[in-house]
């Protein structure tokens, strides 16, 4: 029997029934103001539970229902995200089917909701599609490891109490990134200082330096980025804009995240001010968090215009707002003088020499048995057919370099060096490919050393680099593989490049340009060498 | 400067110690049954300046994580409340070497102390090295502290290679932001680890259940 109130009126529609679910919501989306329908549907003024069900939409974030619900109120949001990565997947559709030398795809086929069932389709399918907004939720839990898909509430939840509606916010916490990002490149990883070692790492003298990750993976501790140790999460330097999809930079320009390292510490960027801000962006300016001068101006992220709302300017000083929890940060300015050899190093990226480290795996076999099963994420059943990776040789530190087609040093780890066997192949496939990457473990800058005699900055691989009669020769510490590098390498001093090219259109350093590093600085330490992990 | 340590006598020392430590409450008896050749360790590592530390070095240790050390502030209880250093004790100047006081330290560890300035925290160092703890004591104390790297002007300083740029220092300040409430960011829970490995190279595709009632059972693999 429906509740009464205490005036003894009976409640209407959906709270004549659902009135304790009136807990949880947050201010945007407050009970009583916006109704149950937008966004559940559902047919209120029905006389029984059944009738009243019936069309009820009990996940509205899944992308398969957002245009009608989430979309009727963030019609741009929506539009955006079921276009972005992180709904396509089709930087990974590509690149794997790529590896296999599979035809790339177009449109809905070139995105992981539209995955036949080519060997890798199949692999995508079983190993990967798992971290895609397109999957669609049954179930609400804030487990951070495993949680994956559900569109929209695949990040805005935050809170989930007992007996009570799912809090929506729009400040997604850490948490919800780290479910697929803590994957792959494992940026969440970073980020936090916890870096995945080979399980026989265990063996260490000192466990105190080792952990498990709820879902059983090994980690080690490594120095977090230095944002990280500021308090900051993800959403103080990744934009809606960017990360959601929206106003996406010309065709040509660099697609990459809205924000750039330079957005907030380099002195001579964009300003704005109220009366010039973006037209759709303006519900940002009632949660400035400080109190705002006559003629106050505000950063831009250069890619997008963004505004970037929480950094308050002063005549002398810059500071970061955080948006999950209290507290404003000092924003050190990039200056000349702790930023020496400009002229030289005018092609590196902030991260070529401010990531302390990066993950990097330089052994991989992926192997296909066509007699086992599998779960299939985008099917959501268990098919025929098993894919199965086995990893080795894992090294946490200082990455390589390499030049991106725009020209620029940035840091780069082994993709995949990998061999591949599938029944459908003739032969096993050997590929070596490296990525760029921007690492996240930001901290002092590396140096000069670290990047001029390091034979694994300079992508040769980890081994002896040593100038004998003016001559530079380099002396691999791992084995060749079959196409002659050595196994951690991704290019040699003769500038080889690798074979095949990368989907990034990404490259290691030529000759020329490995011998004009090597020796840029004067006196090559006789004993230098990298060790060997 | 260098100082030929011959020139100290070993009864001088002594008597400058039991004066430090008489100011401490201690018995003259326990200072009496050190041996000189203690005394003079102590007074030779002081003559190497191995009993301090700058705030560089101090802010350095704390951003990078290293855990080998504690840090002791021999301020008053409301000197301390009002701000510290990240981390640190509070154990007054009497209690530093009492039992209560001792059994917050551990011997292990190196012992970083400060005071508002140097005075009293290089007392209680030179206190702590003669009963056999490690200490250092932080030039310029918490008021240096404040000034130099919680909150740092740009100066002269930038351009003296042995010293923190500004830069620098307006990025380490980030690590010491707990006056503001500032705590470090989200960590994913993370389980100490069982004492026998599990000596496996599998690729890290963790076993998942699915929440599907339907396929409970099923085993979800995922890539790297």
């Amino acid at each position: 029997m429906p509740p009464t109130t205490r005036s003894g009126h009976l409640p209407q529609g959906c709270i004549a029934c659902h009135e304790p679910a009136g807990k949880g919501f947050t201010d945007a989306h407050r009970f009583g103001e916006i109704l149950c329908t937008p966004c559940h549907d559902g047919r209120p003024d029905a006389g029984t539970k059944e009738d009243a069900h019936s069309g009820l939409i009990a996940f509205p974030g899944n992308l398969s229902n957002a245009d009608r619900t989430c979309g009727r109120c963030h019609a741009d949001h929506v539009k955006a995200v079921q276009a972005s990565p992180m709904a396509t997947g089709a930087g990974i559709v590509a690149s794997t089917r790529e590896l296999f030398t599979e035809p790339p795809g177009t449109g809905q086929t070139a995105t992981l909701s539209g995955l036949g069932f080519s060997p890798a389709d199949v692999l995508l399918r079983k190993l990967c599609a798992s971290c895609h907004l397109h999957q669609d939720k049954s179930s609400h839990s804030l487990d951070p490891t495993t949680d994956r898909g559900g569109g929209c509430l695949a990040c805005h939840i935050n809170d989930y109490p007992k007996g009570a509606h799912p809090a929506l916010s729009v400040r997604v916490s850490d948490a919800r990134c780290f479910g697929c990002h803590s994957r792959s490149s494992r940026i969440s990883l970073n980020y936090a200082g916890i870096a995945e070692v080979e399980p026989p790492a265990s063996q260490r003298p000192d466990p105190s330096t080792l952990g498990r990750l709820d879902d059983g993976r090994l980690v080690e501790f490594l120095p977090p980025d230095i944002h990280h140790r500021a308090g900051m999460s993800c959403i103080d330097c990744h934009t809606s804009r960017g990360v959601m999809g929206m106003e996406r930079p010309e065709r040509g320009a660099d697609p990459g995240p809205d924000i750039l390292c330079i957005d907030c510490h380099e002195n001579r960027s964009a300003r704005l001010e109220l009366d010039t801000w973006p037209e759709k962006l303006e519900g940002q300016i009632k949660r400035i968090p400080f109190a705002l001068l006559q003629d106050q101006k505000f950063l831009t992220t250069k890619r997008r215009g963004t505004p970037l709302w929480h950094i308050e300017i002063r005549a002398t000083e810059k500071w970061l707002h955080r948006k999950q929890d209290p507290g404003r940060l000092p924003i050190p300015p990039l200056t000349r003088p702790s930023h020496p050899y400009t002229a030289e190093h005018g092609r590196l990226s902030c991260s070529a020499c401010h990531s302390a480290w990066a993950p990097q795996c330089y052994g991989c076999h992926t192997t296909y048995d066509s007699n086992g099963n599998q779960w299939d994420h985008l099917a959501k059943k268990t098919t025929a057919g098993k894919w199965t990776e086995e990893r080795w040789n894992v090294f946490n530190g200082p990455p390589p370099l390499g030049v991106t087609p725009n020209n620029r040093i940035v840091p780069v780890v082994p993709g995949m060096i990998m061999t591949l066997a599938h029944p459908g192949l003739e032969t096993t496939i050997f590929r070596r490919r490296f990525a760029p990457i921007a690492p996240h473990t930001t901290g002092s800058a590396r140096s000069c050393d670290s990047c001029h005699r390091s034979s694994l900055a300079l992508g040769l691989g980890r081994g002896r680099l040593q100038k004998t009669d003016g001559r530079w020769t380099f002396i691999p510490a791992l084995t060749r593989l079959g196409d002659g590098l050595p196994a951690d390498a991704w290019t040699s001093l003769k500038g080889r490049l690798e074979t095949g090219s990368p989907s990034d259109g990404a490259r290691p350093f030529n000759t020329d340009e490995l011998y004009r590093i090597l020796d840029a600085i004067p006196e090559p330490n006789p004993n230098s060498h990298e060790p060997v992990h | 400067m260098r100082i030929d340590m011959s020139r100290y006598s070993t009864l001088a020392i002594a008597g400058m110690i039991a004066v430090l430590l008489g100011a401490c409450g201690r018995g003259a008896s326990e200072v009496v049954s050190m041996s000189g050749d203690d005394f003079m360790r102590v007074a030779a590592s002081i003559a190497r300046q191995e009993d301090r530390i700058t705030a560089d070095q101090l802010a350095r240790w704390i951003a990078e994580g290293t855990r080998d050390f504690v840090i002791v502030d021999v301020r008053p209880e409301s000197d301390f409340d009002a701000g510290h250093i990240k981390g640190s004790l509070n154990i007054s100047l009497p209690m530093l070497v009492a039992d209560e006081g001792r059994r917050r330290i551990s011997a292990s560890q190196t012992v970083v102390v400060y005071s508002n300035g140097s005075e009293n925290s290089a007392k209680a160092a030179v206190m702590l090295r003669l009963v056999g703890v490690q200490a250092s004591f932080l030039l310029g104390g918490y008021n240096h502290w404040g000034r130099y790297i919680l909150n740092p002007k740009e100066g002269a300083d930038q351009v003296d290679g042995e010293l923190l740029t500004y830069t620098e220092r307006r990025a380490l300040a980030c690590s010491f932001c707990e006056l503001e409430g500032v705590a470090a960011g989200y960590r994913p829970p993370v389980q100490a680890v069982e004492t026998t490995p599990r000596d496996v190279h599998q690729a890290p595709s963790p076993a998942r259940k699915q929440s599907n009632k339907k396929a409970r059972k099923a085993i979800a693999s995922e890539g790297c």
